[in-house]
């Protein structure tokens, strides 16, 4: 077994945290506090071969493993944590279950605008009713003619203020069966973008309300069936939070280690102190930990879609090791890290988020948990005559 | 025309150097190692020629452990065609570079070489120089402009009070200053492409070239730590510091 990145992936590396550290350092305080996304830092990285890294050359990607990915977000995180969500757009979001399951036609209209960062698009799954349980969504399409109306609405869309294309799930018909997913424009006739609501971390989301908007079945992503496919292509998605999860919590170790270093209580520097010697180690302990089912994870997955159980024991790890560091980073830091003078409150509060987004820890330990009995277990409530699994 | 451009391994520049316990030199174990920036700067410069048609072939090379195949590796990402690796554990000083450099431009017979300025760990600022005399050819160094012409070089170059600009007879050497250019990232499609491409390995004594060091290194120390300065009440108490204290006015 070898834990050592190849020449090329070190490499790319090295390229890769220059590039972060010349552009993306600099401004990375008044990023993270203004709350939009930053758009000429998109065109930016794709511009440097940032985005679709993992995607085929004859698609306009790099060509890359999903493992180049991963670092290309950590490099990036590392140096300036909000544009981490930059690279995520451009890789891991809605993108790449877009580049898996689109047609010749919808790559032809949509890849190359958002590969060049000129087009951001949005995945839009949770809804008022089905949050972890997320197969009760009721965005419904009815025929209509050749194509579709779509009604319902959806909240907690990351980017929806800003996102040009979204990719909804909906469903076709009833049940699991019935859910697959079509893509909408902004500005689509009956398609509303409600008011912005806050995050904890500032970013905002807006509830999105379909009255009937037409899809023309060119814009059809997956038909009926099409559930299992998406989830596949979020399990990216899973990644790229869980990568980002552990390079803040490192971020703020550095950041912690550095004050450590240099910032002196009672007449010596803080890192002399045992105390916090050990909060140290107990990152370092969880950081690596993390960073390495991560990697796993990703190279298991090389350059298709990583595997339900490595991605959900990845993501729970990292959002558990991320956060755990974020708050310790502040404790060590006390007031300074306390205050917006530094990102470490930042990436505390960021990192709380992804204990919920994404697929929440408790979702993922019943994924885990699943796998380790090799059975499915419904969280539903038991039914007369119903056998305990059957449905999502 | 073949271009040449010889590229360091060198301690990262983010890196903050560590004196040896046993003082004989700086710490590179477990440290992160980098292309030169002048270096890169000098792949960037042959590239672009290239790609204006100025050149058909670039030749990277590196002296030095093993380890310098990846130096070169991240050389040919950028765009240069084949690596040489003349490799050695030997700490080469500047003039040994120079001949091992001579060596390979008679058997490569490039039509410029294209070098850093100086590297950033020892800063010595000689290997350009030493290797035009040893060649007999014309110099131009610290070079902030080129423009390649037929059978001549017009290149700009950055000295004490302005601007030179000077026409120099091809074959040249030229040394790369910081304005140069702004090297580009390696792509990852081309980090992947750069693996196919060949690096031969040499050694000094394949070449016929003697490297022994003949400087000897005695002590390596870090710099005194700066004290902290003093603060002065108002303008009377700084001019009567300057005055009686510094002497300077």
């Amino acid at each position: 077994m070898n834990f050592e990145l190849s020449e090329e992936q070190r490499i790319f590396r090295d390229q890769v945290r220059a590039f972060a550290e010349c552009h993306l350092k600099g401004g990375a305080l008044a990023r993270a506090h203004s709350g939009s996304y930053p758009r000429d830092i998109a065109r930016l990285m794709a511009a440097n071969g940032l985005f679709g890294i993992a995607l085929p050359e004859a698609v306009g990607g790099q060509g890359g493993a999903l493992l180049d990915s991963v670092i290309a977000l950590e490099e990036v995180s590392l140096a300036c944590p909000r544009s981490g969500d930059v690279i995520q757009a451009g890789n891991f979001g809605a993108i790449r279950t877009f580049a898996e399951y689109a047609t010749a036609d919808q790559r032809q209209r949509y890849l190359k605008p958002l590969l060049a960062g000129e087009m951001l698009i949005s995945v839009a799954m949770t809804e008022p009713d089905a949050g972890s349980a997320v197969t009760d969504l009721k965005s419904a399409l009815k025929a209509d003619g050749e194509g579709w109306r779509l009604s319902g609405s959806k909240v907690f869309v990351t980017n929806s203020e800003e996102a040009d294309l979204f990719l909804v799930y909906c469903r076709y018909g009833p049940g699991v069966e019935g859910i697959g997913s079509v893509l909408l424009e902004r500005g689509a006739e009956g398609f509303e973008i409600g008011r912005p609501s806050q995050y904890m971390n500032g970013e905002s989301w807006c509830p999105l309300f379909f009255d009937g908007v037409y899809v023309p079945p060119e814009n059809v992503l997956l038909g009926r069936g099409g559930f299992k496919k998406q989830i596949s292509g979020f399990n990216v998605e899973r990644l790229g939070n869980a990568t980002r999860a552990q390079a803040l919590g490192r971020y703020c170790f550095n950041q912690a280690r550095d004050y450590a270093l240099s910032r002196q209580q009672f007449g010596r520097p803080l890192c002399e102190f045992q105390g916090i010697q050990w909060k140290f180690a107990e990152m370092e302990i969880q950081l690596e930990a993390a960073r390495l089912l991560l990697y796993r994870a990703a190279t298991r997955a090389e350059t298709g879609l990583p595997s339900a159980q490595d991605t959900s024991i990845a993501k729970a790890m990292c959002n558990l090791a991320g956060h755990f560091a974020a708050n310790e980073s502040m404790q060590v830091m006390g007031g300074m890290g306390y205050s917006a003078d530094t990102l470490v409150e930042w990436c505390l509060r960021k990192t709380r988020g992804w204990l919920i987004a994404g697929g929440s820890l408790e979702m993922m330990k019943n994924r885990i948990a699943e796998g380790i009995f090799e059975r499915r277990f419904s969280q539903r409530p038991p039914r007369a005559g119903a056998r305990a699994g059957a449905d999502g | 025309m073949k271009i040449l451009v010889p590229v360091k391994r060198v301690v990262d520049f983010n890196v903050k150097v560590r004196v040896k316990a046993d003082h004989t030199g700086v710490e590179t174990a477990n440290v992160k190692m980098s292309m030169n920036p002048f270096d890169e700067i000098a792949v960037e410069e042959a590239v672009r020629l290239k790609e204006q048609g100025a050149a058909s072939e670039i030749v990277a090379v590196s002296i030095g452990v093993a380890q310098c195949q990846e130096t070169i590796r991240t050389a040919l990402a950028m765009g240069a065609d084949r690596g040489i690796l003349i490799e050695t554990r030997v700490e080469t000083q500047p003039l040994a570079v120079a001949k091992l450099l001579k060596a390979l431009v008679e058997r490569e017979s490039p039509g410029l070489v294209i070098l850093g300025k100086q590297a950033i760990d020892d800063d010595c600022n000689q290997t350009g120089q030493m290797l035009a005399a040893l060649l007999g050819w014309a110099q131009g160094t610290f070079i902030s402009k080129a423009k390649i012409g037929d059978g001549k070089a017009e290149v700009v170059r950055e000295v004490d009070g302005g601007l030179e600009s000077l026409v120099l007879k091809m074959p040249a050497v030229l040394t790369a200053d910081l304005r140069l250019n702004e090297p580009r990232y390696a792509s990852l499609p081309n980090i992947m492409k750069a693996k196919k491409k060949p690096i031969e390995t040499l050694t000094p004594e394949a070449l016929g070239v003697d490297v022994t060091p003949r400087i000897a290194t005695l002590k390596v120390e870090e710099p005194p730590k700066r004290k902290a300065g003093g603060k002065v009440a108002g303008v009377a108490e700084l001019v009567d510091k300057l005055k009686n204290e510094a002497k300077v006015i």
